[in-house]
């Protein structure tokens, strides 16, 4: 306690504009105790004006100075008088009238105590408080307040006393330390100096205290970027008060940990980056960037910072030690911030109780129509291709003739999808790896993508079903027309014939494109509120959600990497939603950018190209395929075409046309009934889209043959049926949502009938479908079929294994002769994805030049079968090493038993395997020849090429690729020069010597298109994360 | 209005856009193309069945009559090249070889002689016969690397009798007695069946009459063609006797002629004969010296001709004993034949479709024998060269062998083709995705 008398000086800096001036000095009028002087420093040539009570100096100073040369120029007008304090104003702080002297009060009882700050409580309600008190972490970089945003005031706070720091704005300092410091460190801009101030004090071996008692409103304008043009809040300051965190953190650690700060201020920024994509908030992801760039800008500040500190720094740090907040605490203050905005988002939109328990029986109604429809559309499933489930959980795979092989390890795939080299045949470059990547992440879940891309198509009806229920819930709440679109959805009969064929990429575009229309409706906020009483919804207002934008453009991007060809009518729908989405209009076309980002090498292959063959490559298959005859628009919209290979009562036109007949039935009622227009007219619009791509795609031809087995195949018409199909649903369901209780009178007695019968029709189609689908006697309707896993005989697939990797060739009978297979895998591998080639068999991305093909080796197999010439040395010069006649054909084990080329190494149930006989060494992928067919030197083949050690005595380094620029080898890192080889090989010429050799693909436009599309999809993977937008709710951040 | 409008303009918009798809040219995918090529293909080596063996087994006894065995067997295999065992019997990579055997008692006494030809997958053998005292031992050989499954088909005169699956290890021999399989069948034709590199396929024809010998001789394969000419049906001294025996696999009307020399024999009955298909015929024919047999069908026929030479037995008095040959009929083509000479006593017996020159060469193209010959003139020329020799004849002609020995045996020794057609084999790529 100490009897010296207590001069308080209070300075007011204002620029003039403040709009709570007024208000700043009517609190100072009415304070209980009066300051001892009144300075106002007004910044600028503005006029102020002092209320009748106060009389105070006003001071003008050059307009744009900083607080700290207001203070300070106000300060040098006077002489420091002893036990003078400063009592520092904004214009933003009013005090409340008994602050100033419970401020004095407390200054008196604590001599050392340099600053002693007021409780900082909200502008307009004064029980909420704003700030009592800050502190930091150990580290420094964070700020942390002593009390909750918009905590009530109950006194909860009122014992405290000693903490790190106050707020200056109404505090008292004392002048000698003030001068002492030199002010306000200009370094930290305009956030962030009380903390450095006050830290320094305690540092100086003063105290900081805060007096509970003492209240200042603080409207905060400069936190809220009030005082600059943008008025944005909080979030625009963002950036300027991390990196004044972060400063502070260099300002106040030990030398040595600043550069590794530095470097934490970077990987802190990229995390955070990765947070606000999370959150969907685009401001705070260049704000996060910007932060370490801002922060290496005021280093050259850091200097004379330090040496500030340094210099009054008088008593040890342990002095500020228990005022620092541990790493624990720093965690558990982030997850009550966290939580406590959690609680209070859901407080604001809790429904209240009869709202809650409508929306129980809404709820409790919608699980059994849901279990309902899953029952129904697991029975299908299994009624359809149950058969295929006991042997796929039993070991075996699904195989077909359009589909392949199922068994492919992930790394294969994996393989196939980074390098750009598609291994069928003798090799080619491909355009994109995106079907092989669209199959890896099944095929990296325990059992591979033998098991989880069988169960795939087996319960593919199930999950269209489910994905139908899930988008349809946005257009309508009505479960009796949810039930039926997506039974209708898993009834498509295209649908089940493309999983009945093993096609793949149709199937995989039916399951993703009605996910990718729910994220449409909730990005926009277009979907329905469920149902309460009256007619009204819930929620009353429905928000559009970036994160659904997000996950409709990873759906999207699904849809176009399993049928390219939905690129054109998605983006031309999409534009469509845009116009009529209006302001969200960027929210709706970012959802066309991970597909574009995918379709962009087919894109780019098809530039150059005349628009017959550009189209053909935007409509390629990657996937399966299966040759159709061209069939007119309704026949496909109906179904009837491609026609199913059974005879019976549920191949009849009536059977098979009745429920694409109702669904298209019902979407022409929903565009007369003018409800919902620009769902339905968006519907139409998509369907007609998507019935004009399905047509055009089956009158091109997709897949060239390649002479590596594929014959020319046109397209398959699914893809685009299911987007029309989409389209379709989308209208007719948009339009019956509330069309129940609609109108009144007579007119609703009408509709509400109408409404009845077409349910009753649709009803009848689905369920006459149903019984036709599961009708016993039906036989399967394509191939797919299970399989053991095993294709080739055992020893022709331990030579396909590294390391030598060599190819077999598998023979078999044929009217006339034989034909002939060339595979580097077990069976032959369709889900790997196509590498495109033209209508002349040339690669999409090498336009004009060929690449050998197994076609080139057809004398060579009639030499080797009839003639027993010298045909297995131009088949072993391609690195077959096993010949298989293939189980049923006698002629060809009998032709191949007879050559002298040939030695049998055994006959299995899967085929009789001869061994190509080669001087010098074992045929292998890669090898070392010094002369042409003479000894060679077999390397061992790694996953994507030759990485080996060598002893060689030079030659010619042969791999037996087709030749193609992306090839290149070195040897201990010296390149090596390319040469040509005559049968079409990839040759090197190898020097002689020891060292490393290596030999690999690497085509860096591929790689560049790769990486642009993995980050893409990380980005909207990221970005689809649902956590709760809290920028709408005004939280500060 | 705004609504009906953009509903209509969405309607519209998409029945365009569904229309003009409609009219949108077709572009058929193209048929895939195989590739064809002519290979001249990997010439097979021949084999031959090996020595005759008397039916169920020798009854090894010094006595003459009741023994069955014989103790002066000869058997030569003369081929060029080098030889392997199948089974009991031999392959060679030759291009062509023979194998002739005497037994000179016994009860398979006679000459038997067979040409060693490549393997074929569809053939037919006529001749052998089923009946009490006759033997047919249908003996398959396999000169390949690979294990063989054939399917035999024994045909009688009442059609297709039986039919039976035997599988022959690569370089081995199957047998079967086709008398245990089908039994009096008198008019025999077998029909064999191995899919992929084929068999080699012969039939022993063995006959007793009680305890003497009835002849033997190997009868061996034949593909069928519309005309067919047997080169040699004449007789060896004034009983002997030739049969015709007929088979049309899927039925034809054939008209037989015979050529003599002798323009005054006449035979009858054969001016348009109905064959059913699956039946074997067996037609007399005159006897005569020097005589071919031209056969002509509207189908696929086989032809095969048995000539018996009756001879006084030489254990029991007053028996007769008889040996038998066998000649089968050929289809004259462009192609050239060779045969390998018997030794014995051998005779050339030609027959020439349209007039020109035959020329017998050998193998160091000395012409061993030069015919002018008119057209369907038949003509014998004994010839005498070492035994082994190959012969090549000119093409377009039908000819043949004869070897006998005392005391009244006969055989005949066929041409065969020693090169093979280029043949036309078509390889397409595919893929390999087996199901089940």
């Amino acid at each position: 306690m100490s009897a010296a008398r207590i001069f308080v000086r209070a300075i007011v800096v204002t620029d003039g504009f403040a709009r709570h001036l007024d208000e700043v000095f009517t609190g100072l009028a009415a304070q209980s105790l009066a300051p001892d002087a009144l300075q106002i420093v007004v910044t600028g040539d503005s006029e102020v004006h002092l209320p009748h009570a106060t009389s105070g100096e006003i001071l003008r100073v050059a307009s744009g100075s900083t607080y700290n040369e207001a203070v300070n120029a106000a300060i040098a007008l006077h002489e420091a008088v002893p036990g003078e304090f400063l009592w520092l104003l904004h214009d933003d702080t009013a005090a409340l009238p008994d602050a100033l002297a419970a401020l004095v009060t407390t200054t008196r009882r604590r001599p050392r105590a340099a600053v002693v700050g007021a409780v900082q409580v909200q502008w307009r309600d004064s029980s909420r408080l704003v700030n009592v008190g800050m502190t930091t972490s150990r580290v420094g970089a964070r700020r942390i307040n002593l009390v909750d945003d918009d905590d009530i005031n109950q006194g909860q706070y009122d014992a405290r006393d000693d903490v790190l720091a106050v707020s200056l704005a109404g505090a008292l300092v004392r002048r000698e330390v003030w001068e002492a410091f030199r002010g306000l460190d200009s370094a930290y801009g305009a956030f962030g100096t009380s903390l450095h101030f006050c830290r320094m004090a305690w540092r100086a071996g003063y105290d900081v205290v805060i007096v509970p008692g003492a209240k200042i409103r603080h409207s905060q304008e400069t936190l809220h970027g009030h005082r600059t043009a943008t008025r944005g809040g909080p979030r625009t300051t963002y950036a300027q008060r991390r990196a004044s965190d972060w400063y502070h953190a260099l300002a106040w650690a030990r030398v040595w940990w600043i550069p590794f700060l530095v470097l934490w201020s970077f990987a802190s920024a990229a995390a955070r980056v990765v947070l606000r994509v999370a959150q969907n908030d685009s401001r705070l992801v260049w704000a996060d960037l910007a932060v370490p760039w801002i922060v290496l800008a005021r280093l050259p500040r850091l200097l004379r910072t330090r040496h500030r500190i340094r210099r009054v720094a008088t008593a040890p740090r342990s002095v500020e030690r228990e005022l620092l907040v541990t790493a624990r605490g720093v965690v558990e203050y982030a997850r009550s911030r966290y939580r406590r905005e959690r609680e209070r988002w859901r407080a604001a939109a809790a429904p209240n109780q009869i709202v809650r328990g409508e929306l129980r029986i809404a709820a409790t109604r919608r699980r059994w129509s849901l279990s309902f429809v899953s029952v129904v559309a697991a029975a299908i499933s299994v009624a359809l291709f149950g058969a295929w489930l006991p042997p796929l959980l039993g070991g075996q795979m699904l195989a077909g003739a359009a589909l392949g092989v199922t068994d492919i390890s992930f790394s294969d795939l994996w393989q196939r999808s980074t390098s750009g080299w598609d291994e069928t045949g003798f090799g080619a470059p491909a355009v994109d790896g995106t079907f092989a990547a669209l199959l890896s992440p099944l095929a990296a879940a325990p059992g591979g993508a033998r098991v989880w891309w069988g169960l795939l198509l087996a319960a593919a009806p199930l999950l269209a079903a489910l994905s139908a229920w899930f988008a349809t819930g946005a257009a309508t709440r009505s479960l009796a027309v949810r039930a039926l679109s997506a039974l209708s959805y898993a009834l498509w009969p295209i649908f089940l014939v493309s999983v009945a064929h093993g096609l793949v990429g149709a199937v995989v575009a039916h399951l993703a494109l009605p996910w990718c229309a729910l994220g449409v409706a909730r990005a926009v906020g277009w979907q329905r509120g469920e149902r309460i009483g009256g007619g009204e919804e819930y929620p009353p207002r429905r928000y559009g959600s970036p994160s659904a934008s997000a996950g409709a453009g990873i759906a999207l991007a699904i849809a176009v990497a399993a049928a390219p060809v939905l690129l054109v009518p998605a983006t031309g729908v999409l534009v469509a939603l845009a116009v009529v989405a209006r302001r969200r209009w960027f929210r709706v076309v970012a959802i066309a950018v991970p597909a574009v980002v995918i379709s962009a090498p087919g894109l780019f292959a098809a530039r150059g190209l005349d628009r017959a063959q550009a189209w053909a490559v935007i409509a390629r298959e990657n996937g399966p395929v299966l040759p159709t005859p061209a069939a007119q628009p309704w026949e496909l919209v109906l179904g009837l075409e491609p026609a199913s290979n059974t005879d019976g009562w549920w191949a009849s036109p009536w059977i098979v046309g009745a429920v694409p007949a109702v669904v298209l039935l019902a979407a022409i009622i929903a565009l007369l009934s003018l409800r919902a227009t620009p769902a339905t007219a968006v519907g139409w619009l998509a369907a007609g889209s998507g019935v004009a791509i399905a047509v055009a795609v089956q009158r091109t031809v997709v897949v060239y043959a390649d002479g590596s087995g594929a014959t020319d195949a046109n397209g398959w018409p699914g893809a685009g049926l299911s987007f029309a199909l989409v389209g379709l649903l989308a209208a007719s369901s948009a339009a019956s949502a509330g069309a129940w209780g609609a109108g009144a009178g007579l007119r609703r007695a009408w509709r509400r009938v109408g409404a009845v019968a077409l349910l009753t029709v649709t009803t009848s189609a689905v369920g006459i479908h149903v019984v036709a689908q599961a009708w016993p006697g039906r036989p399967a309707e394509g191939d797919v079929s299970a399989t053991r896993v095993d294709v080739l005989p055992l020893v022709a697939a331990l030579d396909q294994a590294p390391p030598s990797r060599s190819r077999v060739m598998t023979l078999t009978d044929a009217d006339g002769g034989f034909t002939f297979a060339i595979s580097a895998s077990d069976g032959t591998q369709v889900l790997t994805g196509r590498a495109g080639v033209d209508a002349d068999g040339h690669p999409l991305v090498r336009p004009g030049i060929a690449v050998a093909t197994p076609q080139s080796l057809a004398g060579a197999v009639a030499e080797l079968t009839v003639g027993g010439g010298s045909g297995a040395t131009d088949i072993a010069a391609w690195g077959v090493g096993v010949v298989v006649a293939t189980p049923g054909s006698p002629r060809a084990a009998a032709a191949l038993g007879q050559s002298t080329d040939l030695s049998l190494i055994g006959a299995s149930e899967l085929g009789t395997s001869y061994r190509i006989l080669r001087d010098g060494g074992d045929i292998s992928r890669a090898w070392i020849e010094a002369a042409p067919d003479s000894g060679v030197i077999p390397l061992a083949w790694s996953t994507d090429g030759v990485r080996a050690a060598v002893t060689t005595d030079g030659g010619t380094l042969v791999l037996a690729e087709a030749a193609d620029s992306g090839w290149a080898a070195t040897f201990d890192g010296v390149p090596l020069a390319r040469v040509a080889d005559e049968r079409g090989r990839v040759a090197f010429t190898m020097p002689a010597g020891t060292g490393e050799l290596s030999a690999t693909y690497d085509d860096p436009a591929y790689r560049g298109w790769w990486w642009a599309a993995a980050a893409t999809l990380a980005l909207a993977v990221v970005a689809s994360v649902p956590i709760h937008d809290r920028a709408r709710r005004g939280v500060r951040p | 209005m705004w609504r009906a409008l953009a509903s209509a303009a969405a309607a519209g918009g998409a029945v365009a856009a569904v229309l003009w798809s409609a009219d949108l040219p077709v572009v058929a995918p193209r048929e895939g193309s195989a590739f064809t090529a002519e290979v001249e293909p990997r010439l097979q080596d021949v084999a031959c069945p090996g020595p005759v063996s008397v039916p169920v087994g020798d009854l090894d006894s010094p006595d003459p009559v009741l023994g069955s065995g014989a103790d002066d067997r000869t058997i030569a295999v003369y081929t060029r090249g080098s030889t392997r065992r199948a089974g009991e019997g031999v392959a060679s990579d030759a291009a062509i070889a023979a194998s002739v055997e005497r037994v000179g008692s016994g009860d398979v006494a006679g000459l038997a002689a067979i040409t060693c030809t490549r393997a074929l997958s569809d053939q037919w053998i006529l001749g052998g016969a089923t009946t009490i005292g006759d033997s047919a031992r249908l003996v398959l050989t396999n000169p390949a690397a690979v294990a063989v499954e054939a399917t035999v088909t024994i045909y009688g005169s009442l059609g297709k009798d039986a039919e039976r699956v035997v599988a022959i290890a690569p370089f081995g021999q199957g047998e079967m007695l086709l008398e245990g399989v089908s039994p009096e069948i008198a008019a025999l034709a077998v029909r064999v069946q191995a899919p992929g590199v084929g068999i080699v396929a012969a039939i022993q024809d063995s006959r007793l009459n009680g305890f003497q010998a009835a002849g033997t001789d190997w009868a061996s394969a034949a593909v069928p063609a519309p005309d067919l000419v047997v080169p040699d049906v004449g007789a060896v001294g004034a009983d002997s006797t030739a049969v015709l025996r007929l088979l049309a696999p899927e039925g034809a009307i054939v008209s037989l002629g015979l050529r003599t020399p002798d323009t005054d024999v006449v035979w009858e009955g054969v001016r348009s004969l109905q064959l059913e298909p699956g039946l074997v015929v067996d037609v007399p024919i005159p006897a005569v010296d020097v005589g071919a047999v031209t056969v002509s069908g509207d189908g696929p026929v086989l032809a095969s001709a048995l000539i018996t030479v009756p001879r006084v037995s030489a254990t029991v008095e007053g028996a007769l004993a008889a040996d038998i040959a066998w000649v089968r009929g050929q289809a004259v083509d462009e192609a050239s034949l060779a045969a390998v000479a018997p030794g014995y006593t051998a005779a050339l017996a030609v027959y020439a479709p349209r007039a020109g020159v035959f020329q017998l060469t050998t193998a160091t193209g000395r012409v061993l024998v030069d015919l002018q010959l008119a057209a369907d003139e038949t003509a014998r020329v004994p010839i005498s060269v070492p035994a082994g020799s190959v012969l090549t004849g000119t093409a377009s002609f039908a000819w043949t062998l004869r070897a006998s020995d005392a005391p009244g045996f006969l055989t005949f020794v066929e041409p065969g083709r020693t090169d093979a057609d280029a043949e036309t084999v078509t390889v397409g790529v595919a893929t390999y995705v087996p199901l089940p």
